[in-house]
């Protein structure tokens, strides 16, 4: 569990998956050495230990044959003393026995002498307790001495060695008068053997050739050892599995040729300062590892680093959808050619979003101002369709009225005498004027309207034309002539338009000037030039003027200040409207304001035309076309 | 062939009993030897200054001294080998160098009976003038 997650945690991201790959070269490569080093120094330090513990064992073989053999060397030279003759005459005056009790006393020995004679009946002994022949083990037969080896003292019980010697008369080597024997305890050869702390084992190995008996233990420390190890690696000299490294004395001759030494030594107990030196190579290890984690990560994220910037800016890019993040360009390799290529296409990106949301804004706007053209253009739908609908029914007002006026002339004439017939007919016949009026200016109105082809233009002065139509009107009404002034502006002023129609917009203006004011009321005419491009016509009268809530209705058909009076002074109420198309179709304007401090003033600007588009000065009595 | 030498022996020693009241030398050898006695003294002195070595039956001779500084020693000196200790002392120097030791010692009459009883070949001497039974007297000195 814990693993798995160390190992998720590691390799969640490639810097640290660098690390783990580099820190788990650096384990294996470092446990590898540190292992195949810690068995070969064991292995080595185990060879070492067996030799140093055979050549151990050796030196105490050496120790112990040197002392065997010492012993030997003054047994024998005891056994050719001259007072050893006295063995022949039975040790009377025992000088044999004090001279076994000498050797005991300077040489120290642990044992003891005894010397018998050719009898085998004791004659001397360095001390120790009695007997009376010489027992069966020590008999030496031979000319030369003998080694007996570890067994129970006949004379104490006690375990011994011993060394036999035939004793020789000094004056005849050959006449055997005696035998000497000197007793060795075992517990000194132990001592001589068990010197140090080390397991010592010495065996009897019975390998000599002559002697094939089986080999056996005769001393080991600890005493408990060979129940340990078991005899068959001590005497097969196999030690593979026992936990033991082993040393054993080399083979030689001498009187304890069939003794071997052997040396133990636990291997637990010889590899131990290896133990801290595993343990010194463990923490090297781990303190190897600090710099190689620290030196790996460093690497690793500097390797990375790149790989970082682009995953981050992707990031940023991918949550906030802002493209102006740019990853750094550090290097010039693989990384940084992938760098500079991610820049590359997020530029274009961001070009081609910047693009896309400047159309989408563009589209936005243009719809904004559909939308309002189309609710603009409704709304003047309808009012076109009210309007359409009000003159509609003004037209059947306007009409009826006369029709009824018609049909009862129509019926006075009837029941009336001859000569009021006449003046019946003639109401009729005004009345009957009166619609064909109407009909015509209702006509003119609906052309105007429809204009599906423009009339047709040409250059003209304004001045002459506005001059004969006050003239015109003059003519009708004498009374005013005195009334109406024109301003001329002394210059002339060009307009591209249809004379015929400008007349008839200016005429109902003036006409509605002079006709709807009182005698003695002043009418100006002014004509001027207001700005290199516009001309100006107004007409000003002092008269009782229109209430200003009027003013703006003034040029819808039908409209009347006053029903009263506009039967009184006629006209058929659609002439301001006439008037005000007229002026459209020039691209002029007309505006009706308040006259100060009395009176109505009518205003009409046009577009101005270049003076040279006037090849004539027009005729002022130039025939007016007539309207269709 | 023993008891007849030993009842030469004791007849010699009855023969010369009566002479030798004060003590001689008895002149003795293992009992098992085979020589015609007395021995003359002048082979008895060869055989101790170490010129004869052999019995006539071809077995090797043993000669036994008392210790120095002993009557016996001093009598056996003086009137068998006829030589005082300088002389002696002079002659085992001379020997010496030819390889000979002078005989061996037993420092009492006992250990000398004891060492010619039980050693073949061996001759030795003892104050007195009774005949022995253990030993072999092969000869007397007055």
């Amino acid at each position: 569990m814990f693993l798995r997650r160390g190992v998720h945690l590691l390799t969640r991201s490639i810097p640290r998956r660098i690390l783990a790959a580099l820190l788990s070269i650096y384990l294996v490569t470092y446990f590898a050495t540190a292992i195949f080093l810690y068995s070969d120094v064991r292995a080595s330090i185990l060879e070492s230990d067996a030799t140093a513990l055979n050549r151990l064992a050796d030196l105490k073989y050496e120790q112990l044959a040197n002392q065997i053999g010492a012993l030997a060397t003054d047994l024998t030279a005891w056994s050719e003393l001259e007072v050893m003759n006295d063995l022949a005459s039975g040790d009377i005056d025992k000088r044999v026995t004090q001279a076994l009790e000498a050797s005991k006393r300077l040489y120290g020995l642990a044992g003891d002498l005894y010397a018998f004679d050719a009898g085998g009946k004791l004659l001397a002994m360095s001390g120790g307790s009695h007997a009376e022949r010489l027992p069966a083990q020590w008999e030496n037969g031979g000319k030369s001495l003998r080694f007996i080896d570890k067994h129970a003292d006949p004379m104490t019980q006690k375990e011994i060695v011993a060394l036999s010697v035939p004793v020789f008369g000094t004056f005849d080597q050959s006449y055997r008068i005696g035998t000497l024997v000197l007793t060795y305890p075992w517990s000194t050869v132990e001592a001589l053997l068990f010197g140090t702390a080390n397991t010592t084992i010495l065996v009897e190995t019975g390998g000599l050739l002559e002697k094939s008996g089986p080999a056996k233990v005769l001393a080991a420390s600890p005493p408990e050892i060979v129940g340990r190890v078991g005899l068959r690696p001590i005497i097969e000299d196999e030690w593979e599995g026992s936990g033991m490294v082993a040393g054993r004395s080399v083979p030689r001759g001498g009187l304890v040729a069939n003794w071997q030494v052997l040396m133990l030594h636990d291997i637990a107990g010889a590899t131990g300062p290896l133990h801290w030196v595993a343990f010194k190579l463990a923490l090297l290890g781990a303190a190897l590892a600090i710099p190689i984690i620290l030196l790996g990560r460093w690497l690793s994220e500097r390797l990375t680093a790149p790989i970082a910037d682009l995953t981050r800016v992707v990031r940023e890019i991918a949550d906030t959808d802002k493209l102006e993040a740019r990853v750094p360009v550090t290097s010039s390799d693989e990384l940084g050619s992938l760098a500079q290529s991610f820049n590359r296409m997020t530029d274009n990106l961001e070009r081609i979003t910047q693009e896309r949301e400047q159309f989408v804004r563009e589209l936005a706007a243009l719809n904004q101002t559909l939308e309002a053209k189309i609710a603009a253009r409704t709304e003047q739908l309808e009012a076109a369709i009210k309007a359409q609908q009000r003159l509609l029914g003004d037209i059947s007002h306007e009409i009826k009225s006369p029709l009824a006026r018609l049909g009862m002339a129509l019926g006075l004439a009837e029941r009336q005498s001859e000569g009021d017939r006449l003046r019946q007919f003639e109401r009729m016949e005004r009345e009957i004027e009166n619609i064909a009026e109407l009909a015509s200016e209702l006509l003119t109105l609906a052309r105007l309207d429809a204009a599906t082809e423009p009339p047709e233009f040409m250059p003209l002065d304004l001045c002459p034309l506005v001059g004969q139509i006050v003239s015109d009107a003059v003519y009708e009404k004498p009374s005013r002539a005195s009334d109406v002034i024109v301003h001329d502006a002394g210059a002339p002023m060009a307009i591209l338009g249809n004379a015929n129609l400008l007349r008839r917009a200016i005429e109902n203006v003036v006409r509605n000037a002079i006709f709807y004011t009182s005698d003695n009321t002043e009418v100006a005419i002014l004509l001027s030039r207001t700005s290199p491009e516009t001309l100006s016509v107004e007409v000003r009268d002092c008269g009782p003027g229109v209430p200003d809530a009027a003013l703006e209705h003034l040029f819808e058909p039908f409209y009347r200040v006053d029903e009263a009076r506009a039967r009184e002074t006629g006209g058929t109420g659609i002439g301001l409207a006439i008037c005000q198309r007229i002026v459209d179709l020039h691209g002029g304007a007309v505006e009706a304001r308040r006259n100060l401090p009395t009176g109505l003033v009518v205003a009409m600007e046009f577009p101005s035309a270049s003076l040279g588009l006037i090849p004539v000065r027009l005729n002022p009595a130039m025939p007016v076309m007539p309207l269709p | 062939m023993a008891r007849p030498l030993l009842g030469i022996a004791m007849l010699a020693l009855l023969l010369f009993s009566g002479a030798a009241q004060a003590e001689g030398l008895l002149i003795i050898a293992n009992p098992n030897l085979i020589v015609a006695t007395p021995v003359p003294l002048s082979q008895i002195a060869a055989i101790y200054l170490l010129r004869v070595t052999s019995w006539p039956d071809g077995s090797h001779i043993v000669p036994v001294n008392r210790e120095a500084g002993s009557r016996a020693r001093e009598e056996f000196t003086r009137r068998v080998l006829q030589e005082d200790n300088a002389g002696l002392a002079i002659y085992w120097n001379e020997m010496h160098f030819q390889g000979k030791m002078p005989p061996l010692v037993q420092e009492s009459e006992e250990a000398m009976i004891a060492f010619i009883r039980n050693v073949p070949g061996s001759i030795g001497y003892i104050n007195g003038s009774a005949p022995r039974l253990d030993v072999k007297v092969i000869a007397y000195v007055p």
